[in-house]
């Protein structure tokens, strides 16, 4: 922070002295269609890691013949996740965020046309994502459905 | 039980559901605020004509997002009654069909892949003119295109299918769709390679990931044509030729331009540059890793090796080809470390990049970045297609030789009227599914028209929506009488609307209440999980908790919200304007 091009330029505004909870206040409340688009970026990112995750134990799974690493019910369970993962979680929401972000901006405007309508869009993703997850813990065994087939 | 139970006895599947749903609906309401923002919220100057084409192409996404999600949430919430209310709208052996359930998915699925390249589409189109130092080649081509693409996309599910076998004509139909669609999306990549031609091309990482995105789109494009001839489809349907195929559209396509606009857009919502040395090397691992991990798999699904099984006997180079692909994972895993230091770097003490670091021409670089609360102390004069070079070149301005210029202001849209339309337009989609399933039960044979007939009485249905029809026309009315100042007729037609609306609401109560009864205990037990299977409650994971407390917290700062006087998140949910 401390470097010259900082104090130079100056653009980027300090963030104002602030308590975890005011900050979280601020996330939580925000309307401003540039926080909820980096909102669901992160959301995005933190899914990336997991599907991430995900592809590499298909991948460590498959790099035998005749591999035993995953069970069949647990390898069934683990490339559904992923796509759904990053189709639900990864592609739809990071490509939300950035429309969110950068349409006003684009044309001109000060928010979108319904900025409380817009909060309430992010929400449901996010709290979908959580209720996502659940499907993994070890005590609800997996969905043994194909995420293209019934 | 019944057999969808059997089939995945877990809840963990109706946690997916859930989830599925809840998703679905939060991105109906993006879709809906974005098609009303371009239509309603643009700068004085900033014609439909004149729009970015990031925009344009998301624009056109919203209604692909509207139309197509519904037909997701109608097939989920039939799979949710299948699973708790015991029907068996996709149950084979109860007089279901499975086959329906993936007409629906993929009357969503197809759409759906172009609800997610269209706007990648629209970030390659930003990209590669500003690293080319030029205007896009062909503007109303390119965004003329993407209608075509967004018409054709919901015809050309059936390509998902030919192994069901759809009968020769329905082949052939979705064959030709298929077919077809590769050329407005061919229409863009030429467009692409046009708008290079002749450019002063700067290789930042951005303009990298640009050009991989064509190389590696095109393979996943051809791949794709190629199921659109039915009797190579059935030679590869359900092997690694399909994953690798999807991969190369959702990967090396859709994500491939999600980084070109992430290193294209991050100064502007950080205020700071990333790091072009590591983009550099993020770049190369993410091209080899990926086309190590899926280019071979190609080559595995054309020798037989199905998809969505655990595992492979070893048949003459199979272990080698999958060894290969399992390295190229890894290199990907290491790419994707190096993009997360590299973001980490940055937001702590990345170069500082100003205002517009690349000179690009679209408004979003003529604020500050971070642009301030409202976006922009005063909104740039909007003349061409590129304001910040009008403003830069004003010897040389856009508008003295761009046709757009002629264009006068459009007509003017009220986003309260719009969005309602929308709404109705998105929720018919939603109906429309679940009247076609009940169209395809009644009109098929033996178990699943009589339970199509038994389930539901279409003329006392049919009777109860006309009179809930019959309350808009009646509200009105009212509205009408309201607007001349007659307050008599007002109240007479407003209590017919709340008669009306009443008697709908009391049939439902009936007929549900005749759904119960039929089918005892069993249809109860959604109702009464918490009564009849407490043992279900405590057993929540650990994710459903992060969610609870998400609530929690909501609620906690909607209290405190009341007591400081503030906007607490009660309002933000319930006044949706």
């Amino acid at each position: 922070m401390s470097s010259p091009a900082t104090e130079q330029f100056g653009a980027i505004p300090a963030r104002p002295s602030s308590t975890a909870l005011s900050a979280l206040y601020a996330w939580t409340s925000t309307l401003d269609h540039k926080k909820i688009g980096i909102l669901y970026l992160w959301t995005a990112l933190a899914f990336f890691a997991i599907g991430g995750v995900e592809a590499m134990l298909i991948r460590l799974q498959l790099s035998f013949a005749n591999n035993s690493l995953l069970a069949p019910e647990t390898y069934n369970q683990i490339f559904t996740m992923h796509g759904a993962t990053m189709i639900f979680l990864v592609v739809m929401p990071v490509l939300i965020g950035i429309a969110n972000y950068f349409i006003p901006l684009m044309i001109g405007a000060r928010d979108m046309a319904f900025p409380r309508l817009n909060a309430m869009g992010y929400w449901p993703c996010h709290l979908g994502a959580c209720c996502s997850t659940s499907v993994f813990s070890p005590e609800e065994r997996p969905p043994l459905g194909l995420a293209m087939r019934h | 039980m019944s057999e969808s139970i059997h089939y995945s006895s877990s809840s963990g599947i109706d946690y997916w559901i859930v989830a599925l749903l809840t998703l679905g609906i939060g991105t109906v309401a993006s879709g809906l605020n974005i098609i009303v923002t371009v239509l309603t919220q643009r700068a004085p100057g900033m014609t439909m004509r004149r729009l970015p084409l990031f925009v344009w192409m998301t624009f056109v996404d919203g209604f692909l997002i509207v139309m197509a999600l519904p037909v997701l949430n109608a097939a989920i919430v039939m799979l949710l009654i299948d699973r708790q209310l015991h029907a068996h709208f996709f149950t084979p052996a109860e007089g279901g069909s499975a086959i329906v359930w993936q007409h629906f998915f993929w009357t969503f699925g197809h759409p759906e892949v172009y609800i997610m390249a269209l706007p990648a589409f629209g970030i390659i189109s930003e990209v590669i003119p500003v690293f080319s130092r030029k205007p896009i080649f062909g503007y109303d081509f390119v965004a003329g295109s993407t209608l075509a693409i967004a018409l054709l996309s919901f015809g050309v599910w059936g390509h998902h299918m030919f192994a069901t076998g759809l009968g020769v004509p329905f082949d052939a139909v979705f064959a030709i769709g298929s077919m077809v669609i590769a050329i407005p999306t061919g229409v863009k990549v030429f467009n692409w390679i046009a708008t290079m031609w002749g450019g002063r091309i700067q290789f930042t990482t951005a303009m990298k990931f640009a050009f991989a995105f064509i190389a590696e789109f095109v393979i996943g494009g051809l791949s794709g044509v190629l199921f659109a001839v039915v009797p190579i489809d059935w030679q590869v349907t359900d092997s690694y030729f399909v994953v690798a195929h999807i991969h190369y559209v959702l990967f090396g396509g859709t994500l491939f331009a999600v980084f070109a606009g992430l290193y294209y857009w991050f100064p502007k919502m950080s205020g700071r540059l990333l790091s072009e040395r590591l983009g550099t090397w993020h770049f190369w691992l993410t091209v080899i890793g990926f086309n190590l991990t899926f280019l071979v798999q190609h080559v595995l699904g054309a020798m037989g090796m199905p998809r969505r099984v655990y595992t492979y006997p070893n048949e003459p180079g199979w272990e080698l080809l999958n060894q290969i692909s399992t390295c190229g994972a890894v290199i990907m895993a290491a790419s994707a470390i190096v993009l997360a230091v590299n973001l980490a770097r940055s937001l702590r003490s990345g170069e500082c990049a100003g205002d517009n670091p690349w000179q690009a021409w679209t408004l979003e670089w003529g604020t500050s970045s971070p642009p301030p609360e409202e976006n922009f102390t005063e909104v740039p004069e909007v003349r061409s297609r590129r304001p910040l070079w009008d403003i830069a070149h004003p010897d040389r301005p856009d508008w003295k030789h761009d046709k757009s210029a002629l264009q006068t202001d459009e007509r003017h849209f009220c986003k309260d009227t719009l969005i309602a339309k929308m709404f109705v337009l998105s929720e018919s989609f939603f109906f429309l599914a679940l009247i076609a399933a009940f169209l395809v039960f009644s009109f098929g044979h033996g178990a699943a028209q009589s339970a199509a007939r038994q389930s539901l009485d279409p003329l006392r249905t049919g009777a109860f929506t006309g009179l809930l029809l019959a309350s808009s026309v009646t509200f009105w009315m009212a509205e009408r009488f309201l607007s001349r100042g007659r307050l008599g007729s007002v109240l007479a037609w407003l209590m017919m609307t709340v008669l009306l609306g009443a008697v709908f609401l009391g049939g439902q109560l009936t007929e549900y209440a005749g759904l119960l009864r039929e089918g005892g205990d069993r249809r109860l037990q959604p109702v009464c999980i918490v009564v009849l299977h407490p043992d279900r409650i405590p057993r929540f994971p650990w994710a459903m908790k992060v969610a609870l407390t998400t609530v929690g917290v909501l609620l906690l700062e909607e209290l405190d919200s009341r007591r400081t006087g503030r906007i607490g998140p009660g309002r933000h949910l319930l006044a949706l304007r």
